[in-house]
């Protein structure tokens, strides 16, 4: 049938394509492309022999080959929707480093280049830099807040 | 208006399009905290610039990161690139009073605390709205039960950290759930800290913003999954 066809050749090209953008830790890897393999070998062997599905369907109780398949997709989206939530955090937590560094170090330049223009131009950029704790407002602060 | 220059304290405004009120902010705040540093937040408006002219000084994230993101971004700057002793999370929207930012500066500095709130609810000068006088006592709740401390306010954006526990804070949190993060780990730190009762000012501006009942589904929903 063309079906079982189409379906094969895709499988193998998703294979195909997965199994090249591997990411994530040696071990991890190894143990994905296994997995993968044996997933693409029994997405082939029930295609060429849907009747097995049904066989392994009646086994765990459900219905037809198809309906355990649907169920099985449930399980594996859910799973695919929790690494790629866990891989996005991630991500995002780099993206704010990066974009933290990167604010952080334009004000940086921004300060130095005030302190090297002429003074009088800006009040406070001695300050900005650098403040030793002033005593006196300090002082006055605490009187204000003990009343 | 307090009399008191606060030279060694640096307050650090989270800016996210708050244009229309942020060069006000700054102006009158400077008055009292020469030191300033807003961190706009990829702000599509002139917050930045506003801010910039106003005499702050301005840490620009180049994409919107979000509130807890800022934070963050503020407490680094004031901890690598000052020696301010302490700093003043404060927000843009002018809803808090420089008097009272002043004030919790001083508690902290006479009672020698690492970490002072304001607090919305110590006494009843506030007026919040129904809904969310009832979502924040949730989340002070929660907040109180995950880091082991009694605040009456864990969602108020009026705080005063000392430099030491400044150093200590690494906030992860990008979005609303930094409120009940900072409280947590200002708790695991084990310094002293207190709370101050301070007045919210819910200005038509703040209340233009119509953030308050979203910003409380956020909160709920951010501190059960976070």
């Amino acid at each position: 049938m063309w079906i079982q066809v189409l379906l094969v050749v895709g499988l193998v090209a998703f294979a195909f394509i997965d199994l090249r953008n591997g990411g994530g830790g040696a071990r991890h890897q190894a143990l994905r492309r296994i997995g993968l393999v044996a997933f693409i070998g029994l997405g082939i062997f029930s295609i060429l022999f849907p009747e097995w599905l049904g066989w392994v369907a009646g086994l765990v109780g459900v219905g037809r080959g198809a309906d355990l398949v649907f169920y099985a997709l449930v399980v594996a989206f859910l799973f695919y929707v929790a690494t790629n939530h866990r891989r996005f955090v991630a991500l995002d937590r780099k993206l704010t480093i990066l974009a933290r560094q990167l604010a952080l170090t334009e004000a940086k330049l921004h300060d130095r280049h005030q302190d090297d223009a002429p003074a009088g131009i800006d009040p406070l950029p001695q300050d900005t830099q650098v403040n030793p704790p002033d005593g006196e407002p300090a002082r006055s602060a605490v009187t204000r807040a003990s009343r | 208006m307090t009399d008191t220059v606060q030279r060694d304290a640096w307050l650090v405004i989270p800016l996210y399009n708050e244009g229309p009120v942020i060069g006000t902010v700054v102006e009158e705040a400077r008055r009292t905290f020469p030191h300033i540093v807003c961190v706009d937040d990829g702000s599509s408006d002139d917050s930045a610039d506003r801010a910039e002219a106003a005499g702050a000084v301005v840490v620009r994230h180049p994409i919107n990161l979000g509130q807890g993101a800022a934070l963050q971004t503020g407490i680094d700057y004031v901890v690598h690139q000052t020696a301010g002793e302490f700093l003043v999370t404060f927000d843009a929207d002018g809803q808090h009073r420089v008097e009272d930012a002043a004030a919790m500066v001083g508690k902290a500095r006479q009672e020698d605390l690492a970490a002072v709130f304001g607090s919305r609810f110590l006494d009843g000068r506030t007026d919040t709205g129904w809904l969310k006088r009832q979502v924040l006592r949730v989340a002070v709740t929660m907040t109180n039960w995950s880091s082991g401390m009694k605040l009456t306010d864990a969602h108020n954006g009026l705080r005063v950290i000392r430099r030491d526990l400044a150093e200590r804070l690494d906030l992860t949190q990008n979005r609303m759930a930094h409120a009940s993060e900072i409280v947590e780990q200002i708790g695991d730190s084990g310094l002293p800290w207190a709370e101050y009762p301070v007045h919210v000012l819910y200005t038509d501006y703040s209340r233009s913003k119509g953030q308050s009942v979203f910003n409380s589904v956020n909160i709920l929903t951010e501190l059960l999954f976070k």
